[in-house]
């Protein structure tokens, strides 16, 4: 399984969505806090494609779970704006989970 | 700068459009070549048996039915591809002017027992693999054209970006029932979200056939091509025959030896020259699924004593490179989770083009005036297209199972299915007014694909009850309910109905996209 590459994609992009406080109504400080956290999980699950990918194949295989769960988010966060983002903290800890499984 | 890249965007985009949106879904579809055609011979169900055992009854088989021929390829089976795949090629005439022997057809043999495989004939997903470059058009000509129609897919997604005003404000902008401005949103996140994909299908999809496409470099420094070639991949095809004849030692072993020297990885295809000769070379190719390099490495053998004459060397970096970009393109790499999320991507790519033809006509329509004879004609090809194409290839399944089993020339009758539905309903689409046309094929296309699953419930009856065949149906639902959202979006409200608050900036743009056109 790569799952956990998608759920820290998710998560990260859910954050720099929040981080922009367009449907969010973010504070200022908390939304560059998103933001932060935003690119730290995309980092993560860049890292967690390389742990199971191996180098050879991680850059691809990353950035087509990135892609997808970008469009899943997008599409979620169209139709129910607040609720799509709220879901990342117990998405990145299943992430975290699955990468050490 | 912007408006001319807008310019250029949309009308490269257009021009190759129609086109384009066929190879994309076909091509999306090619991600399952070896499922498709394992669902449409539903009565074919082998005993999976090792790969050095499926060598040995294909070889048998091959010497009975082949004896004397120049050369053998077998594709041993996998997890995918559940039959021995193999071609033949005759000893050429001692006539030299005689050309070239061709390859014969394929035959698919079963791996356990060596016999041809008896199931429905059937072109199977090897029909969209092959539509989706050569768009069913005599030899030169698909290609040419389906490299045209990548070269302006290369083009629109370049001006595209540079286009694009607010990538990253956009990113996460998609707002439904906003008539253009849901469309144009729509296009934007379908294209950016996936770019690295669409960038990197187009380019290696144009990269895989670009010796066809631009002969010259290579008629410029060798006097005959195929030189070239051998030079490249070690063509084992040039090895004389001695004359004396032959028998070929246990390939099975040799299959075994090989894997062994891969480390445990498989073989996936076996090239025997002259294979009724004392002087016989055994080819043995490496499966290249769990890399990226869809060209694979390869060690030969002396056909009789089984003795080890030499392996490819190691291929260099244009060969890699070019190895590489096929299996980026082909995807062969991915396991069955990438590979979804690939199908999902293609998905993406086929809704961009959609999105952006609809979009090209939306933006020049003009509430309460008649179309001019352009924006109809466009609005026509669209709905034959993107609406009518999703009927055809259901129409292709649907025939699989419908027209008797072992009528003669049914696997080109099913593709006929295919053409007859997709540009009879565009024809009909004709008769109705625009909007209504667009419901109505979408919904015809919605019920076709789920007629799918209840046609081979009731033709093939309990063995439809297998997690294959269910994954399958369950698809075939899922895509029938994609389309039928797409069709009870558009009966719910006018495509352009925008609310009144809207009317303020729809007018700027109006006047931007004038100036566009202009």
């Amino acid at each position: 399984m790569s799952l956990e590459v998608a759920l820290f994609g998710y998560a990260g992009f859910a954050n720099l969505a929040r981080g922009r406080g367009r449907e969010f109504r973010t504070a200022p400080a908390e939304r560059s806090r998103a933001r932060i956290i935003g690119w730290l999980l995309i980092l993560a699950s860049f890292l967690a494609a390389l742990l199971r990918f191996g180098p050879y194949q991680a850059v691809p295989a990353w950035l087509a779970w990135l892609s997808v769960s970008g469009v899943i988010l997008v599409l979620i966060l169209s139709r129910w704006p607040r609720l799509a983002a709220l879901p990342w903290m117990p998405m990145t800890a299943a992430a975290l989970v699955l990468c050490f499984l | 700068m912007r408006q001319s890249m807008a310019w250029i965007h949309g009308w490269l985009g257009l021009l190759a459009g129609w086109i384009l949106f066929a190879m994309f879904v076909t091509g999306t579809a090619s991600y399952f070549r070896p499922e498709i055609t394992r669902w449409m011979q539903p009565e074919y169900r082998p005993r999976p048996v090792g790969n050095a055992e499926a060598a040995r009854t294909a070889v048998a088989w091959l010497q009975k039915n082949a004896p004397h021929d120049e050369q053998w390829t077998i594709y041993l089976p996998n997890e995918r591809t559940l039959a021995t795949r193999v071609f033949t090629r005759a000893r050429p005439s001692p006539d030299p002017k005689a050309p070239r022997a061709p390859r014969r057809p394929e035959t698919r043999l079963d791996p356990a027992t060596g016999v041809p495989v008896e199931a429905r004939e059937t072109r199977g997903g090897e029909f969209f693999y092959r539509f989706h470059f050569q768009l069913q058009l005599p030899h030169p000509w698909g290609r040419w054209l389906a490299g045209l129609c990548a070269m302006f897919m290369l083009g629109a997604i370049l001006s595209g970006v540079i286009t694009h005003k607010r990538i990253f404000a956009d990113f996460f902008t998609l707002r439904w029932s906003k008539g253009r401005r849901s469309w144009l949103d729509a296009h934007n996140v379908s294209a950016v979200l996936a770019l690295p994909y669409h960038a990197m299908i187009t380019y290696t999809g144009l990269i895989t056939l670009v010796v066809m496409y631009t002969p010259w470099p290579i008629l410029a420094n060798y006097a005959q091509p195929a030189v070239f070639s051998a030079s490249l991949y070690a063509d084992t095809a040039s090895q004389k025959a001695s004359g004396q004849p032959g028998r070929l030692a246990d390939i099975g072993r040799l299959v075994e030896a090989a894997s062994a020297e891969w480390q445990g990885a498989r073989v996936s295809r076996v090239i025997i020259g002259n294979p009724d000769d004392a002087s016989s070379t055994v080819t043995l190719l490496r499966s290249s699924d769990d890399r990226l390099n869809a060209r694979s490495a390869s060690i030969t053998y002396a056909g009789v004593s089984g003795e080890r004459l030499s392996a490819s060397p190691a291929p260099g970096p244009a060969i890699e490179t070019a190895g590489v970009m096929l299996g980026l393109h082909l995807g062969w790499f991915a396991g069955p989770l990438l590979r979804w999320v690939c199908f999902l991507l293609g998905l993406t790519g086929c809704a961009m083009v959609a999105t952006g033809l609809v979009l090209w006509a939306v933006k020049r329509r003009k509430p309460g005036a008649k179309p001019f004879f352009g924006l109809s004609l466009v609005d026509r090809l669209n709905i034959g297209a993107i609406a009518c194409l999703p009927a055809g290839m259901a129409a292709f399944l649907l025939a699989n199972r419908l027209l008797p089993p072992m009528l003669a020339g049914r696997a080109d009758l099913e593709v006929s299915a295919m053409f007859w539905t997709w540009f009879g309903l565009a024809g009909l689409s004709l008769l109705r007014p625009a909007r209504r046309a667009w419901i109505e094929m979408l919904t015809l296309s919605a019920l076709l694909f789920a007629a799918i699953p209840m046609v081979d419930l009731v033709t093939i009856g309990g063995g439809a009850f297998d997690g294959f065949f269910l994954a399958f149906d369950g698809t075939m639902v899922l895509l029938a309910v994609v389309l039928g959202f797409a069709a009870w979006r558009l009966a719910r409200r006018p495509v352009d109905a925008a609310r009144p608050r809207r009317r303020v900036s729809l007018a700027v743009s109006e006047v931007r996209e004038a100036m566009d056109v202009a």
